[in-house]
């Protein structure tokens, strides 16, 4: 029943065993790789907290099968920045005080890079819809609207295509 | 009534906050063994409502540091005062004051070995950014030399008044915990034990639902099962690795019969429960005396609040608290000890 499976997370290259085959990818993240960025909110598809960049995609990994990311390139938090090489929007959460409890805010982070480097100004309209299914239970959603807009206008107005 | 009011408020008067009373001497609350840092400690812990920068900032301010000279030790029961749990929106109002009078006290006492060392009066002497100064300027002395010299085991006597400079208090100052939230940092159930299990609860399919029987067959057949707990309603699995108590659950599930009913029933059974069970009487507030007796007024009411269920946190924080246990606040160390 036990498989193996040949991953590519954060630029590197790494091989975990599982039990089931469906194993979610959340799982092996946070007890295979110990990247413990990613978080478990509901295990269902709904809060966002486990979002990850799968190929530069916003996803859920509390749902996606191991099997199904092999081969693809998978970025979390812990790949996007650390705390001495911020990413500009670490940076911007941080300038904005943008949370409370925190625990919603890496998968709030991953979601707003597939949208930040999607290039073209993300208007307020289009960061709330990408936050749509990003739930943060403490109430920071304005202060994180602000974070965005501004780590979009610091570091990639100019740039984006 | 007026005699009972007048002896309440005497006493009222002379309280200390809570957690100092509890946790009476300065050598608790402050500590300057480490060179240029004043390490403060507080049970209070931080779940999201920013009390730890909020305290940070509070004793700052009394002990006339910069915020980046104050460590705020915060909920570990090595060093910490024992506060009771973080809750009640009280954090600040006793958390916070006691902090508050442990460093006003810490400053004077500082204050006091200084003019002692410098043979002056203490009147002289004051202290900004951690150097003493005399009579307003530089006397060569920082609190740590001091520190070195004071009986840190005396009482925080609440009689110290409060500095009336607002350097910290009133401003936005960054929380202290943010920079590890947005770069993925840890929270309690990341923390991971040599040998730790990973466990799942069965929840009932509605609340109030009685478990008739409980097949195990399926789950006991899977990878990683290591025990099945069946207690009255109560239903556990623990597994080597995580999905495979997740897995196990799914088998639990399968071969669980409930019997469900109408939680009015449970409803009732509280309403008879409450007044069989012995009553504490609590003086909530004791407000002013009113001038007269004829503008006494007696209120009388009962309140009453049913079971709130709460949502399903997940099973491992709990699990993993029993072998941290060393880490937790006192009450709740009590409660897994029993």
């Amino acid at each position: 029943m036990s498989t193996t499976h040949t991953l590519r997370v954060n630029d590197r290259r790494c091989e975990v065993a599982v039990d089931y085959e469906d194993t979610p990818l959340l799982y092996v993240l946070r007890n295979d790789l110990g990247l413990k960025g990613t978080r478990f909110g509901c295990g269902e598809g709904n809060c966002g907290a486990c979002t990850v960049l799968i190929d530069g995609r916003a996803q859920r990994s509390c749902e996606l099968p191991v099997w199904s990311v092999e081969g693809k390139s998978i970025m979390t938090i812990e790949g996007l920045g650390a705390i001495d090489r911020l990413h500009p929007l670490q940076q911007a959460f941080l300038d904005f005080q943008a949370g409370q409890c925190g625990y919603c805010l890496s998968g709030i982070i991953m979601t707003a890079v597939e949208l930040i480097e999607a290039g073209g100004e993300p208007s307020r309209q289009r960061i709330v819809e990408a936050l749509d299914r990003n739930l943060c239970r403490c109430g920071a959603h304005a202060r994180v609207i602000g974070a965005i807009e501004a780590a979009w206008k610091k570091s990639y107005q100019g740039s984006a295509p | 009534v007026e005699e009972v009011i007048s002896r309440k408020r005497a006493v009222t008067e002379q309280q200390l906050p809570w957690s100092i009373h509890e946790n009476p001497s300065l050598d608790q609350w402050v500590d300057f063994s480490q060179h240029g840092v004043a390490r403060v400690f507080s049970a209070k812990v931080e779940l999201g409502q920013g009390i730890v920068t909020a305290i940070a900032q509070i004793a700052a301010e009394e002990l006339r540091l910069p915020m980046s000279q104050v460590v705020l030790v915060s909920g570990d029961t090595r060093s910490c005062p024992n506060e009771s749990y973080t809750v009640g929106s009280m954090s600040i109002e006793i958390g916070g004051t006691s902090v508050r009078m442990a460093c006003a006290e810490a400053r004077q006492a500082l204050v006091e070995q200084a003019a002692l060392l410098l043979k002056v009066d203490a009147s002289q002497i004051t202290a900004d950014g951690g150097q003493i100064l005399l009579d307003g300027k530089p006397s060569g002395l920082d609190y740590w030399q001091v520190a070195a010299r004071v009986d840190w085991k005396r009482p925080v006597t609440g009689t110290i008044a409060f500095t009336p400079s607002r350097t910290h208090i009133g401003r936005s100052v960054a929380r202290v915990d943010l920079l590890s939230k947005v770069t993925g940092g840890g929270f309690i159930h990341d923390l991971e034990m040599p040998g730790m299990l990973h466990g799942r609860v069965l929840r009932p399919p509605s609340y109030g639902a009685r478990l008739e029987s409980l097949d195990r067959s399926r789950a006991e057949a899977l990878p990683g099962v290591v025990s099945i707990w069946c207690s009255g309603d109560f239903v556990g699995v623990c597994c080597e690795r995580e999905y495979q108590a997740v897995k196990a659950l799914e088998a639990l599930r399968v071969g669980a019969r409930w019997l469900e009913s109408e939680t009015a029933q449970e409803s009732r059974s509280w309403k008879e429960l409450l007044p069989s069970l012995r009553s504490i009487d609590s003086e909530a507030e004791v407000g002013a005396r009113p001038a007269s007796a004829a503008d006494a007024r007696r209120v009388s009411a009962i309140y009453s609040k049913p079971h709130l269920p709460t949502p399903r946190w997940r099973p491992r924080a709990r699990s993993l608290a029993s072998t941290t246990i060393g880490l937790l606040s006192g009450p709740i160390r009590r409660e897994f000890s029993r």
